[in-house]
Order: structure tokens, then sequence, then C-alpha cells
């Protein structure tokens, strides 16, 4: 069989893709946000003592990192109807994302936060901070300059994560070229369009990465030689 | 919740399982040995061989895994390549897990201390000697850790296998669901399933680690040469 290459195909069917881009960014900057602020609240529950907060804590992490993320989308997309909650597949698709991104991202913040010394915490409480003032000045922006790569690297892979969203048929740039595919019967083009689609998305937050490495590597070169204040603007970090 | 409907079809999740664990299997063997070459490469100085590869490495790390198999399942075809479900699907799950061996080999190469490659060039090592003796035992040390972490996600990752219709774990799962009408008793069950072999395969990175670890192996036995050099050739041949 000799299959025609319909390369006018791709151009037709390209602009077709805008509502599929939307809803992946969707997917993907909503799950985020959800789960970026759960994690950084689970990270900060885990500085308590107690042996349950941290069985729980423990458990969760190592319950949506170890699970297919198909099967926690078809959980929430089958199972919780019948157990009473019954979710349209957007947000069953938002629901596992965020679960398996806070997850992940728990373990970047729970690991950023105690490779902050600990002097630092009893320098600035030494200094008189509030506990407010102490986190917005010494605490974050330590977490945020260890924690940004593989926050990154994360976001990566959840942007990637969320074409499984297509399996509880919502019509993100995957679940659509499936759907046309069954429309048109040309596989190789549509899947040609959203690798296209994909390869873009991802490059960005490649890129990203790559340039908070470089920002990070600079700040690490510099940052020894200069005054603090000097650097310390962006963040408003300077200790007082 | 009915528990003994999963045991009445015990039969259908046990053979989806024992594929799912060789997929995994074939994935987590083939797609490290083909790494270590193409991360060879890709530390290569010359560029035409280094070029291909950061290519190679980056597409796979940008595409989603769900593409990667729709399109070995329904593009592959196009080429005039006709590959049943499964090895087309164990080719699409091996190239995605590419990329990311190569980096972590590559980070696993670039941590020996320059100092080791000129002391082995030194004492007179072939190229092939200094690999296979020097740099390579301690570059696993390295990247043993994300590999297996990588092995977690190509578990995670066979079960889109299931989309493009090979029948392991979760497509078993999904198929009796549908069939009985009873999708949290199948979804659980799948989900213990899953939650087994990542522990299995926890716990077995605890012994390799310790296997590698030069000091808890001194501590232990009184032939460590022997060991490690044949270790060694099995995984470069």
């Amino acid at each position: 069989m000799h299959y025609a290459f319909d390369w006018s195909f791709i151009f037709r069917v390209l602009p077709r893709f805008g509502s599929a881009v939307a809803v992946t960014l969707e997917l993907f900057v909503t799950s985020l946000l959800i789960s970026s602020t759960g994690a950084m609240l689970l990270a900060l529950l885990s500085r308590r003592r107690g042996r349950v907060i941290h069985f729980c804590l423990g458990t969760f992490s190592w319950l949506f990192r170890g699970l297919p993320e198909l099967i926690v989308l078809l959980f929430a997309y089958l199972a919780l109807p019948r157990m009473g909650l019954p979710l349209p597949s957007f947000w069953a698709a938002i629901l596992g994302l965020a679960l398996i991104g806070m997850a992940y991202e728990y373990e970047i913040f729970r690991g950023a936060l105690e490779a902050v010394p600990r002097g630092q915490f009893e320098a600035a409480r030494a200094l008189g901070m509030g506990r407010a003032r102490m986190a917005q000045r010494i605490v974050m922006p330590q977490v945020f300059r260890i924690a940004i790569a593989p926050y990154i690297t994360f976001a990566c892979s959840a942007l990637k994560r969320t074409s499984i969203a297509s399996a509880i048929s919502v019509p993100e740039i995957m679940g659509l070229s499936e759907r046309f595919n069954e429309a048109f019967q040309k596989p190789f083009e549509l899947m040609l369009v959203s690798m296209i689609f994909y390869v873009a998305l991802s490059s960005l937050l490649m890129c990203a990465e790559w340039g908070v490495e470089r920002w990070l590597n600079h700040e690490r070169a510099v940052a020894p030689h200069r005054p603090a204040p000097v650097r310390a603007a962006a963040p408003n970090g300077a200790p007082e | 919740m009915n528990v003994a409907i999963v045991f009445q079809h015990w039969h259908l999740l046990l053979t989806g399982t024992l594929t799912t664990i060789g997929l995994m299997l074939v994935v987590g063997t083939v797609a490290p040995l083909l790494s270590i070459p193409l991360a060879l490469a890709r530390l290569s100085r010359r560029r035409w061989l280094s070029w291909p590869v950061a290519v190679l490495s980056w597409f796979t790390r940008a595409v989603p895994t769900l593409v990667l198999l729709f399109f070995a399942y329904y593009g592959l075809p196009v080429f005039g390549i006709y590959l049943n479900p499964i090895p087309s699907a164990l080719a699409a799950l091996i190239f995605s897990a590419l990329g990311y061996n190569i980096e972590f080999f590559r980070a696993g190469f670039r941590a020996v201390p320059k100092g080791q490659y000129e002391a082995a060039r030194a004492l007179g090592m072939s190229r092939w000697a200094m690999l296979k003796r020097i740099v390579f035992p301690q570059a696993l040390r390295v990247a043993t850790p994300s590999l297996f972490s990588n092995l977690t996600l190509n578990l995670k990752g066979t079960a889109l296998a299931s989309l493009v219709s090979v029948a392991e774990l979760s497509s078993n799962a999904q198929a009796l669901l549908s069939d009985t009408y009873r999708p949290v008793e199948f979804l659980v069950a799948a989900a213990v399933i899953y939650l087994l072999l990542n522990s299995a395969l926890i716990w077995l990175q605890r012994r390799v680690e310790r296997h590698l670890d030069p000091a808890a192996r001194k501590a232990r036995s009184s032939k460590p040469a022997v060991i490690k050099p044949k270790a060694c050739n099995a995984a470069t041949r």
C-alpha cells in the first residue's frame, strides 16, 4: 500500500487546532496553579513535627508519584461519579493532574525548604523578625532559588502529561488529533501536527529551564563579589 | 464496593500484570543499553556525532509518550512498517525513555573526575579498557538513582500502551470495568498492583545502590575486584 502524504492537509488542519492548544494550556496552567499552591502548603505542613502528619504526607506523595497517570485520570472520571462526585471530563482531568503534580512539587518544595540552613531561621528570629517577614525576606527567596530549576523541569513533564487527558475525552491537542484521525484517516499528518505543537510548547519551557540555569550560575558567580542590595532588588531579600 | 468481583476475574488481571512487567523490563533494559553509546556520542568533541544525539534527546524529551505511541501505532504503517501492537508500543516507549536516559548517563560520565581519565591514560590503558574499568563503573554509580526513578516512569508509561490496544494491566482493567460496570473496584485493583510493582522497584533500587556503593561492599565482601568487571562486561556489551 502506498500512502499519499497530504501536506496541504496539515496546513488546512493547523488553524483548527487553536481551541485544542487553548485547552491544553488551560489544563496545564490551572492544574499547575492548584498543585503549586497545595504543594507549598503541604511542604510548610511537613515542617511541623508529628508522626501522623508525616505519615499522611509521605503516603500521599508515594501514592500519586507511583500510580500511572492514566489510572488516576480514569479514577477521577469513571469511579468518582460512582462515589457521589460527578465531574465533567475537563475538571476530572484537572483534579487528577493537580493531585499528581502536587505530589511531585511537594517533594521539590520540601527539599528546598530543608536545604535552607537552620541558622538562617534562627538568625532571622534573633533579629526579631515575625513569621511572615522571615518567610518573605529570608526563607522564600532562598527556597525560590533552589526550587526553580527542578520546578521548571517538572513543569515540562506536566505539560506532556496533559496529553493523557485525551483518554478521558478532553478535546486537547492529542484528543482533537485522535478525533480528526477518526474522521479523516490521516494518522501520519495528524500526529505530525500534534508533535509540532508539543515540541513548540515544551521547547519554550526547556528554554526557560536553560535561561534559569544560566541566571543561577551567573548569580552564584557574581554574588560574593557584590554588595547584597544590588541583587536583592528583585526578590526584596536584603537582610536588614 | 464488591471485592469478590475482582477475585473472580483474577486471571485477566494476572495476565495483564505479566504483560506490564514484561513491557517494563524490556524498556528498562533496552533504553539504558542504547543510551550508553549515545551518551558517549553526545559527549564527543566531534560535532557530527554530538549534534544529532542532542537533537534526538531534545525531541524525545519534548514529545509526550502518548504521541509517540500513537505515531508508532498509526504512523509507522505509513512507511511500510507493520508492527503488532506490542512491538510498536515497545518501540515508542523505548524511544521516549531514550532522551532522559541519555541525559542521565551524560551526567554520570561528566561526574567522573578528569584526573581519573588522565590517570588511566598514564597507566597505558586503551580507550576501551579505560571506559570499561575506570569510567563506566563510576558513571553508573552516579546515574543509578536517576535510572531507577526513570524505571518508575517507564512502569507508569506502560499504562499508556493500553490506549494503542496492548492488553496490559490497565487495558484489562478497563475492559473489565466496562464489562461489569464496576469502575471503582477494578481501578483500585489496578492501582494496588501498580503500587506493588512500584514498591518492588524501590526495594530493588536500594539493593542495587548498596551493591554499587564501594564502602558498603568493602565491608561486606573479601573479593570485590572480581565481581565488578564482570558486572560491567555484562552491562556494556
